[in-house]
């Protein structure tokens, strides 16, 4: 008797792509990214090993390639970029910012490797922060928790059927495997998960899986609030950051994460 | 901010705790530590609170609490911002999750007082708030 072959069956293709309607032309920034503290966590490729700086405009065609690979508005990725990494932040702000995403990153890491080790939440006891996360909390480039990014990472497998980079953003010097899912440890790692989540967002946002349509304005607001969680505090920021992509549109701010 | 004071908390800690096992002088060591800790609670929520301004611009001390005595007990695990969802002082109860709808509003709050005339009230399950008081914020509509 011949082997029943059983395969799975995929709800989305890979092709869908969502767009804003009725968006406007945004202008490409080429410049410098206007952050004094210029440092990331990043995995080089074979054919970067002696390099010590990565341009800026090329970690915009990251950015670019990330959200095409995910089929999400290029513009929205570069918003929630913005909204988590104020590049007007001053040197000691961003640096603390990188210090904490940094020490988050490798609570995780180590909670990875040392089997659970490291709690996830300050227990209820702790004079400080009780019940917030610490090993999973947000991290990374586009400073999401652990949780969130593995969803999104097993949401694309399931629904997409494909992992949520490509093989050669995956693999790096060496074959090494830069599909970690843990958040911070290389940020253009990162941006893919960020894509990712968005992607998740959008479908659970108009109720559509594989969603490839156009999205209102409401629908993008509505995205951006979920990116930062739920209730009035992430309504505000889903607010703020269309508020930032109008102004893009309308040439009054710059996006300095996005470049055509 | 999280991450740095839990590093900060457990080291120092740890530290007296192994200074207090080590040291010939115990009474000495015994008071560092019930220092620390008492100074931990007390300035705790402060530090705590103040961490979480820096780090985001989206967290909010009611009105009606302050820097000082003001501690998120639930928060939200799943976006990037944590924001808090229940918190406490001395005085009331405050609830800022998924399930205010209105868009004017803020956070919901119920005082400690009110709460005990409340059947089977749990702080970390806004519908079992018998009173509510909402606030709303000054902006333009969320």
């Amino acid at each position: 008797m011949d082997p029943i072959l059983l395969q799975k069956c995929c709800p989305c293709t890979g092709q869908e792509n969502s767009t804003i309607l009725g968006l406007s032309d945004i202008s490409s920034y080429r410049g410098d990214f206007p952050s004094p503290l210029q440092v990331m966590w990043y995995a080089p490729e074979s054919s970067e090993l002696l390099s010590t700086k990565i341009p800026d405009r090329e970690i915009r065609s990251w950015i670019k390639d990330a959200a095409e690979y995910h089929g999400i508005p290029h513009a929205m990725l570069a918003v929630i970029l913005q909204q988590e990494n104020n590049p007007n932040a001053s040197l000691g702000l961003q640096a603390a910012q990188f210090g904490e995403r940094t020490l988050t990153t490798f609570l995780a890491v180590t909670d990875e490797l040392l089997f659970d080790l490291v709690p996830d939440k300050m227990p209820s006891w702790s004079p400080i922060k009780a019940g917030k996360s610490i090993a999973s909390g947000s991290s990374g480039f586009a400073n999401m928790s652990r949780p969130t990014l593995r969803a999104a990472a097993a949401y694309t497998e399931n629904m997409y059927c494909r992992n949520p980079m490509p093989d050669d953003v995956r693999y790096r010097l060496l074959g090494w495997d830069q599909d970690t899912r843990i958040p911070g440890d290389d940020w253009k790692a990162d941006l893919y998960y960020c894509a990712a989540h968005i992607r998740q967002l959008i479908d659970r946002i108009t109720g559509k899986t594989c969603h490839n349509d156009g999205l209102t304005r409401e629908q993008v607001a509505a995205v951006f609030g979920a990116y930062n969680g739920s209730g009035p505090a992430a309504r505000k920021y889903g607010s703020d950051a269309m508020k930032k992509l109008t102004d893009a549109e309308q040439g009054k701010t710059t996006l300095f994460f996005y470049e055509k | 901010m999280t991450a740095t004071l839990f590093f900060a908390f457990t080291t120092a800690l740890l530290y007296l705790i192994f200074r207090l096992v080590k040291a010939p002088n115990k009474r000495k060591s015994l008071a560092y530590l019930t220092g620390f800790l008492v100074l931990s609670y007390v300035f705790g929520p402060y530090i705590s609170n103040q961490g979480s301004l820096i780090e985001n611009e989206y967290y909010v001390i009611p009105v009606q609490s302050s820097i000082l005595t003001f501690r998120p007990t639930v928060y939200d695990q799943e976006g990037s911002g944590d924001n808090w969802i229940y918190a406490q002082d001395f005085t009331y109860y405050y609830y800022s999750g998924a399930g205010i709808a209105s868009e004017r509003l803020l956070y919901i709050y119920i005082s400690r007082a009110e709460a005990k005339n409340c059947k089977d009230f749990e702080p970390t399950e806004f519908n079992s708030w018998c009173i509510i008081h909402a606030q709303e914020h000054d902006g333009p509509e969320l």
